[in-house]
Parts: C-alpha cells; sequence; structure tokens
C-alpha cells in the first residue's frame, strides 16, 4: 500500500480526519503515500484528553509509529494556562489555532517542504486564516479519493460508510437515549 | 395517504447509489426516499414538540448552515468527536464542500504524488 514519493511533503492532520479514520479502522490510511505525518501537540491533546471511543485508539497508533509531534506555543500557553489553574475550559478551537501556528513556523523554516493539512469538509469551509504559499488544505474525502485514484484503497465511499457506522454504534454508548 | 409528484434536484452520484440500493432490497428510490424523508420529518417535530432544539442545531450543520463551533455552543459539547457522534446518531450527513472543491483538492495531491 506505500508508495515511494518526495520526501519534501509532509501530511499533518487535524482532529477531525484522525477522528474519522480511526472510526473506520482505518488511520494506516494517513501513511499510504509514503509521505511523513507529522501531529501537532495542540490537536493530539484535543483527541486524546478525554476518554472517547477512539482516544486510545489514536494515541497508541501515533506512539507506535513514532510520528512526530510538532511543539506550539499555543499547546505550551494552554498547558500552563491549566496548570496555573487559570483557564480549565476545554477551547475547542485551540487545535486549529495551534494548527494554523504550525502552518507559518513551517513557512518561515522549511520553505522547501510541502506542508499537506488534512481538515475535515466543514472545517474547510469554515476557515478564514491565510494559508501559506507552501502549505494545502485537503479534506479527508479528497485525500480518500486521492488513494482510491492511484489504487492504494479499493472505496473512498467504504471507508467513509465504516466510519459512519462504527460512529452509530458507538454514540448509542456515548450518547444513551 | 394521498401522494403528489414534485421536482428535485439531486447529487448525480448519490442518485446512482440510491438506485442501487433500491435495486439490492428490492425497493424504488421513490420508497426510499419518502422514508428518509418522513424520518427527517418526523425526528425534527419530535423535537419540538419535545422543545428539543438539538435535531435542528445538527441539520443546521448538516446544511452547512451553522458551522461546528456554533453548532457545538448549542449543543454543549466541547469536541469534534461528539459532534460526529451526534450526527451518526441523527443519521445525518456530516457537511460536504461542493464536488468540484473536492475535486480541485485532489488534483492538488496528485500533482504532488506525480513530482516524485
Amino acid at each position: 500500500m506505500t508508495a515511494t514519493a518526495p520526501s519534501a511533503v509532509v501530511v499533518v492532520p487535524d482532529a477531525g480526519p484522525l477522528i474519522t479514520l480511526a472510526y473506520a479502522d482505518a488511520l494506516q490510511l494517513l501513511l499510504a503515500p509514503g509521505w511523513p505525518v507529522r501531529v501537532v501537540d495542540m490537536v493530539l491533546e484535543e483527541v486524546t484528553r478525554a476518554a472517547t471511543p477512539t482516544s486510545a485508539k489514536i494515541a497508541q497508533w501515533v506512539a507506535e509509529q513514532g510520528l512526530p509531534i510538532v511543539a506550539t506555543r499555543t499547546c505550551a500557553h494552554s498547558r500552563a494556562a491549566r496548570a496555573e489553574g487559570g483557564d480549565k475550559r476545554a477551547r475547542s478551537n485551540l487545535g486549529e489555532l495551534a494548527i494554523q501556528e504550525a502552518m507559518h513556523e513551517l513557512a518561515l523554516t522549511e520553505p522547501d517542504t510541502v506542508a499537506v493539512f488534512l481538515f475535515e469538509d466543514h472545517k474547510i469551509a469554515r476557515a478564514t486564516f491565510l494559508v501559506p504559499d507552501n502549505c494545502r488544505k485537503v479534506s479527508t474525502r479528497a485525500w480518500l479519493l486521492f488513494l482510491e485514484g492511484r489504487g492504494w484503497i479499493g472505496s473512498a465511499a467504504e471507508i467513509e460508510r465504516a466510519a459512519i457506522a462504527a460512529g452509530r454504534n458507538f454514540s448509542r454508548l456515548r450518547f444513551p437515549p | 395517504m394521498e401522494t403528489v409528484n414534485f421536482t428535485a434536484a439531486v447529487d448525480r452520484e448519490l442518485l446512482k447509489r440510491a438506485k442501487v440500493i433500491a435495486a439490492k432490497t428490492g425497493t424504488s428510490v421513490n420508497a426510499l426516499f419518502s422514508a428518509e424523508l418522513r424520518y427527517l420529518v418526523e425526528t425534527f417535530e419530535a423535537g419540538e414538540a419535545a422543545s428539543d432544539q438539538n435535531y435542528r442545531t445538527l441539520l443546521d450543520f448538516a446544511l452547512g448552515r451553522a458551522d461546528d463551533r456554533t453548532a457545538m455552543a448549542a449543543l454543549g459539547i466541547d469536541n469534534q468527536e461528539d459532534l460526529f457522534l451526534l450526527m451518526a446518531r441523527a443519521r445525518l450527513p456530516m457537511p460536504r464542500l461542493p464536488d468540484a472543491t473536492t475535486r480541485q483538492m485532489v488534483d492538488e495531491l496528485e500533482a504532488l504524488a506525480n513530482r516524485a
């Protein structure tokens, strides 16, 4: 499934794609093109800070793959604020802020590297921040269709269906009627 | 039950998949559509009757009329996974970008892969 590809491309998933692929039991598809995958610290914290149906699976997968964690000031600040008891709220936009920070850092420090940032469709539709020239915003669906087109998976729709089916099963446990 | 005909536009690929399901299950696209529309209407009305706005919030999110932050605030949740799970439980699709936008992103990935 893994192919040879240029080393100057990296993949950086947001929380949504990690969650969707975890439900589909298909996190390995992030590695399919052979491009290195990096995980932004705040995104990892967002998807693992609470015990959810996918939190342990994602944490374990990231550790097993030895994926580099991109440190951000956003995450450091968030941790410091929580440690001081200043902000106990789990702010839902911190992962996104950290992604923006990672994008701009990459543009400044690795201008020859192209970074593919993966988001769910609704985040791409909403995101209004400036995207540096060497960064690409790509949806999970586009990623899966790309893999399908390359013959690395049989069907993008099948992966999406698997995620939805698992989500429906787990939703009954997490949100009992 | 009296039925009426009406005209609507639907995604070509979606209709193709619906026809496959109809064939596999020995029914018609019309019957599938009616069943799903009934589910949506009855779920929405039940929520309204119980003064529960959650389904409406999720529907607004599915239709792209509310963004994720607005929906999460209205639902009182603070993570994307719970939003995904609630959408799955409500049997509503996650919002989708237009196919042309998705195609453009696929083309960008192809271009990167072809640089090798």
